[in-house]
C-alpha cells in the first residue's frame, strides 16, 4: 500500500472510507470553529483591560439652572458615541445614567409619573436613584455615570464600577 | 487470502468510523458549550459590562485544548491500520 499517495487516501472509493474521511475532515473543521471562537473571547477578555485603564474625561453637562427638578437632559458621555440621560432628582439630588437599556440596547427614558427610568421595547423598568432594575428581562442595571456639582455646574467624572 | 484481508480492512475501517463519530460529537458538544460562551460574553460587551470578559476567555481556552486533545485522539486513530 506503500505505493499510493497521501492525497488519493483523502478521495476514497468505497462508502464506509467515504464516511471515515469525511467525518475525519469535519471534525478538524469544527476544531478549526473553535479555536475562532477562543479568539472571539480573547477579543472581549482584551477589550475589558483597554476598558478599564480607560480615563474618563471630567465635562461640564449642564447649568444646575438649566434642569428643572423632575426634567431630563439629554447629552453624550464619555465618548460622542454613547447616549447619556442627565435627570434632576430634587433641588440639589442629580443623576445620570448611559441611556441605552442593557437589555437590547433601546434607549431608555425618564417618566416623571412613575419616577422610573423606562424602556419602551420591552416594559423594562430602573430606578431613577441607582439604574437597579425594577421591572421587564433587563440583566443589569443601567451603567451610572458618577456626577459632582461645582460652581453651579453638574460635572461628569466618570462611571460606577458594578 | 485476499477476501479475508479485505474483510479485516473493513472491520478496522468501521471501528475507526465509529471512533470519529464519537470523537465528532464530543467536538461538537464542547464547540456548542463555547457558542454558548461567546453569547454570553458578547451580550454582557454590548452591556458595557466586563466582569464575565475573562472568566468566559479561560473558559472557552480550556474548551479548545479540549477539542485539540480529540483531534490528537483523532489523528492517532487516523494512522491506526
Amino acid at each position: 500500500m506503500s505505493g499510493v499517495p497521501k492525497w488519493r487516501e483523502d478521495f476514497p472509493i468505497t462508502w464506509g472510507a467515504d464516511n471515515y474521511t469525511t467525518r475525519r475532515e469535519f471534525t478538524k473543521f469544527l476544531v478549526l470553529v473553535s479555536g475562532a471562537t477562543m479568539l472571539g473571547n480573547g477579543y472581549f477578555a482584551l477589550d475589558r483591560f483597554r476598558w478599564r485603564g480607560e480615563s474618563f474625561p471630567v465635562v461640564e453637562v449642564a447649568r444646575v439652572e438649566e434642569v428643572p427638578v423632575g426634567g431630563v437632559k439629554l447629552f453624550r458621555y464619555p465618548t460622542a458615541d454613547v447616549p447619556a440621560l442627565l435627570i434632576r432628582l430634587a433641588e440639589d439630588e442629580f443623576a445620570a445614567f448611559f441611556q441605552r437599556c442593557t437589555h437590547l440596547s433601546c434607549p431608555v427614558h425618564y417618566s416623571e409619573t412613575t419616577g422610573r427610568i423606562e424602556c419602551p421595547c420591552h416594559q423594562g423598568a430602573f430606578d431613577a436613584r441607582t439604574g437597579q432594575v425594577l421591572a421587564g428581562p433587563a440583566p443589569r442595571p443601567l451603567p451610572r455615570i458618577r456626577l459632582r456639582i461645582a460652581g453651579g455646574a453638574v460635572i461628569a467624572e466618570g462611571v460606577w464600577e458594578g | 487470502m485476499s477476501r479475508q484481508n479485505g474483510n479485516g480492512r473493513a472491520a478496522v475501517l468501521e471501528r475507526k468510523t465509529l471512533a470519529a463519530t464519537a470523537l465528532l460529537s464530543g467536538v461538537l458538544i464542547v464547540l456548542l458549550l463555547q457558542l454558548w460562551l461567546i453569547t454570553v460574553a458578547l451580550e454582557a460587551h454590548l452591556a458595557a459590562d466586563p466582569k464575565v470578559a475573562v472568566p468566559t476567555f479561560v473558559a472557552s481556552t480550556v474548551c479548545f485544548a479540549v477539542n485539540l486533545g480529540l483531534l490528537k485522539h483523532l489523528n492517532t486513530i487516523d494512522r491506526q491500520e
